[in-house]
């Protein structure tokens, strides 16, 4: 009697602790991230006006590229633009006018750890003739497939410089992977996001 | 998959009493199920009371007030949470997952009040001994986890109620505390500190 009660209140408790067990992935959205950093010591007070191109650029492995969708680039570019213009900048045409703030737009084709490549190419034919260098900030993340990033270009005094500094990134991790697997809401959400974690970008506090 | 293994592992050792039954003395053997409330630094990172929690305990009475025994539990706790992360020169946003599964697996004594076969008796218990903690972070796709050994201490009180022939029902409340470690992930130094209570159910080996 004692023995089978034993016996049966520990298969009440198994089955209990597998029916309590937590689910560590709800919804596809559970693997959403944004991460944004800035270079140390830029303040982005005075920023007036920037430059952005309207395309989402592709980069990665050239040996080793995943195809990506762009049934988004114009509703996210577009989101971009309006939370630039919520910090009270004001876009020009940067083929004509030098910028403050150059921004770039770019989609990851393949996974990439650290730092990535491939867009320096890019922008050095792109606008001014400039190299470029990211800010000396430790990121310790790898980029998926698909990852929307976006980097900000500080030109606001390129008098003698042959590279100039990449003063902001944003990246929102595997979210443009393919159409199906997300949606301009919540590729926006997570750029919204991004801006909205760096509220010294209006210049009102330091980074 | 750890977790499961350990306890199936706990469950085992804390058996081991049965066998040594024939050597004298009839021991309580039994399994309590508990809720636990995390407090201090276990709070921190798991801010949630769980309800994941069951420990295998042995007693053996060295005399009708005293015993001493084995603790082997398991308590999980997690949390889900969107908060930001900030780190130097940036921030990073996401659902994150915290986990800790903690597998106390101490050596216990226990003083009683009243007669060895009356039905309610009160008692108190104080065990020491190892803890082991798996803690696991998930933010977006990415996952990393971090093993812990500690030495900690775990006062308990709790009511007995006898049944029939030798069963009882244990109402407990238990207060667990280790010593600090800077193995974990925050690389701070961490404490298990958390509060269960418990039903349990004994049943005298003979």
């Amino acid at each position: 009697m004692r023995t089978s009660l034993i016996r049966a209140l520990a298969v009440i408790g198994a089955v209990s602790a597998l029916g309590c067990y937590p689910s560590r992935i709800e919804s596809i959205e559970d693997f959403d991230t944004a991460t944004t950093i800035h270079a140390p010591g830029v303040s982005f007070a005075g920023v007036g006006t920037y430059g952005i191109p309207d395309s989402v650029r592709e980069f990665g492995d050239l040996e080793d590229q995943d195809e990506i969708s762009h049934a988004y680039d114009a509703a996210i570019i577009a989101n971009i633009k309006a939370n630039l213009n919520a910090l009270g900048w004001t876009e020009i045409n940067e083929d004509s006018l030098q910028p403050d703030i150059l921004v770039a737009v770019g989609v990851t084709t393949s996974t990439n750890t650290g730092w990535i490549s491939g867009w320096w190419d890019w922008y050095y034919w792109w606008w001014g003739g400039w190299g470029w260098y990211y800010p000396p900030v430790y990121y310790p993340y790898s980029y998926q497939t698909g990852s929307l990033m976006i980097a900000m270009l500080d030109t606001r005094d390129t008098t003698g410089v042959t590279n100039i500094p990449v003063v902001w990134v944003a990246a929102a991790n595997g979210v443009l992977r393919t159409s199906t697997s997300t949606n301009a809401t919540v590729i926006n959400g997570l750029v919204d996001q991004a801006f909205a974690q760096s509220p010294y970008l209006d210049g009102s506090v330091a980074p | 998959m750890n977790a499961r293994r350990l306890a199936l592992a706990a469950a085992l050792v804390a058996g081991l009493p049965t066998l040594a039954a024939a050597q004298g003395g009839h021991p309580l053997v039994g399994m309590t199920y508990s809720w636990s409330l995390p407090m201090g630094d276990t709070k921190a990172f798991t801010d949630n009371d769980s309800w994941i929690g069951f420990a295998f305990e042995s007693k053996w009475y060295a005399s009708d007030n005293a015993a001493w025994g084995i603790y082997l539990g398991w308590n999980e706790f997690y949390h889900r949470t969107e908060e930001t992360i900030d780190f130097k020169g940036g921030t990073i946003f996401g659902t994150q997952y915290r986990d800790y599964n903690v597998f106390p697996m101490l050596l216990t004594g226990t003083l009683y009040t009243g007669e060895l076969d009356a039905p309610k008796r009160l008692y108190f218990s104080l065990g020491a001994g190892a803890y082991y903690t798996h803690q696991t972070f998930d933010l977006g796709l990415s996952t990393v986890s971090e093993n812990v050994w500690q030495f900690g201490v775990s006062p308990e009180i709790g009511l007995q109620m006898n049944t029939f022939r030798g069963s009882t029902v244990q109402l407990s409340a238990r207060y667990h505390y280790t010593t600090e470690s800077d193995a974990y992930l925050q690389k701070d130094p961490q404490s298990q500190q958390y509060l269960s209570v418990g039903l349990g159910f004994f049943s005298k080996v003979f």
